[in-house]
């Protein structure tokens, strides 16, 4: 039998001993998944890897502490979404100091020449037919609401494995999801509107 | 009821898991305002879509284990070169300090030492290649009133159908690389059928258990028994689909009186907590965990 078909606990367990084929038999088993998830979250090859990766170093890390009160699967959707919440807070911070911060120069202060944030007309003719879909009304959510959408719809996790993933009480996820789902329902009304009113 | 709280119930009663009270009043107050009623009806559309969402494939890269593996490889190379710093720092205090720093250092030596056949750094050997299933997972879901299941390997697999876990298969079909299999499950038997649905040299933890009412309505409304067994009773009762999805152990004993108006309330008071129940859309009961 191949590894990757072993028991998550028992790979697990035998990671934790220091053996490296039994993590490279969970990142086989999970990865697909997991790439699957970061990429319904960033819209982008490039960056899904990159949260896939940063999510596996840190399982990598932290699995010495992993008790296993949790499925490893929760325990992974927990790290991937604060890895692609980390991801996005850093791209903020770094547009915010683009965009407000005046550059010193032997001449004084200068504003920052900033690019045309326009769409070029290619662009804007991709946006419009994005816009049409399901998928388009999901990246205008917040990431909070996207990543919770994304579990429970796409991902089919339960209420309860959202709420141990996000370490969040029932209650709220329930309340949360809802608000998500209204808010989702808003941008695909107005969204719509757009498209009828062209 | 106001407009605000009534959307507060949206999912709620979308899911069936609003109480008898609540979900009259809720409907009383649907009924008097045309204006919600139009805001919901656009609600439920919206899950209807979102649902189609996991039906969109996604491209796997062929590299991702190997990428995972090299940025894996990579963190651990820049903890090995952050370690001989230190190191070095320390010795370096040695030099300057008097002899109870050495001292002291030499005990530093010695945990480390024996720290190091414990839980030092685990070693990094060469990266495993294995690009092959990358987790591929059976999914059931509901398209036009049916469960349809459905499979996209990363490599060619075979998936066989059973009625009953263990008997002979009455259909397979491989599915190579790449190819997605979408195959809608229909009972034509009169009495409800437990269908097992599972990948040759998968984890049986990966098999898809499905029970499926028949033609005829069954009405057996108390019982004890295997989960399997009662995910058919309810199956038959309600005349819904159930599906057991990743139960690790689908024999364990249940007891059910099912008294309850809708088949996710029946779930809920046989399982106890003890199993999550889901209603997803088209009314496929899901009961997964345990």
């Amino acid at each position: 039998m191949s590894e990757r078909y072993l028991d998550d606990s028992m790979l697990i367990q035998r990671s934790q001993a220091g053996d490296r084929s039994a993590f490279d038999a969970l990142i086989s088993k999970h990865s697909a998944r997991a790439y699957q998830y970061a990429f319904r979250l960033t819209h982008s090859a490039e960056e899904a890897a990159d949260v896939v990766g940063d999510a596996f170093v840190r399982v990598f890390n932290a699995l010495p502490n992993f008790k296993g009160q949790s499925a490893f699967t929760t325990w992974l959707y927990r790290i991937l979404t604060n890895c692609y919440l980390d991801i996005r807070k850093k791209e903020k911070n770094r547009q915010t100091v683009s965009l407000e911060a005046a550059l010193q120069t032997d001449q004084g202060e200068v504003e920052r020449q900033v690019e045309d944030p326009g769409k070029s007309p290619f662009e804007e003719s991709i946006r419009e037919a994005r816009e049409e879909t399901v998928e388009s009304a999901l990246v205008e959510l917040p990431e909070y609401q996207r990543a919770m959408i994304v579990m429970y719809h796409v991902e089919m996790l339960s209420y309860e494995e959202i709420s141990a993933a996000l370490d969040l009480p029932l209650g709220t996820v329930k309340s949360r999801l809802n608000r998500a789902r209204l808010s989702l329902r808003d941008i695909l009304m107005r969204n719509e509107e757009l498209f009828l009113s062209r | 009821m106001t407009t605000e709280k009534a959307r507060d119930f949206f999912s709620a009663y979308h899911e069936g898991s609003l109480d008898t009270g609540l979900r009259l009043s809720f409907e009383q107050k649907l009924n008097a305002d045309a204006e919600l009623r139009a805001e919901y009806d656009r609600f439920a559309a919206t899950l209807d879509q979102l649902s189609k969402l996991r039906e969109t494939p996604i491209e796997i890269p062929f590299d991702l284990n190997e990428r995972i593996g090299a940025r894996l490889d990579r963190h651990l190379w820049e903890q090995k070169q952050v370690a001989p710093k230190a190191w070095f720092m320390r010795l370096r205090l040695v030099t300057f300090a008097g002899l109870a720093t050495v001292l002291l250092v030499g005990a530093v030596i010695s945990i480390k030492n024996h720290r190091g056949t414990t839980d030092g750094p685990i070693p990094a050997g060469p990266f495993g290649t294995t690009t092959g299933s990358n987790g591929d997972q059976l999914t059931i879901s509901m398209k036009q009133d049916q469960p349809v299941v459905y499979f996209s390997p990363q490599a060619k697999k075979t998936v066989v159908f059973r009625i009953e876990p263990g008997m002979t298969p009455f259909a397979e079909t491989t599915v190579d690389k790449n190819l997605k299999l979408e195959r809608t499950l229909e009972n034509k038997n009169p009495e409800t059928d437990l269908l097992n649905i599972q990948v040759l040299d998968a984890p049986k933890t990966d098999q898809a258990i499905i029970a499926i009412p028949g033609t005829h309505p069954e009405n057996v409304a108390t019982g004890t028994g295997t989960l399997e067994e009662f995910a058919k009773a309810l199956a038959g009762k309600y005349r819904v689909p159930v599906w057991l999805n990743g139960i690790k152990d689908p024999l364990v004993q249940v007891n059910w009186d099912f008294k309850e108006t809708d088949a996710r309330r029946a779930a809920d008071a046989a399982l106890k907590g003890q199993f999550t129940v889901d209603l997803r859309e088209g009314n496929l009961i899901t009961i997964s965990g345990g």
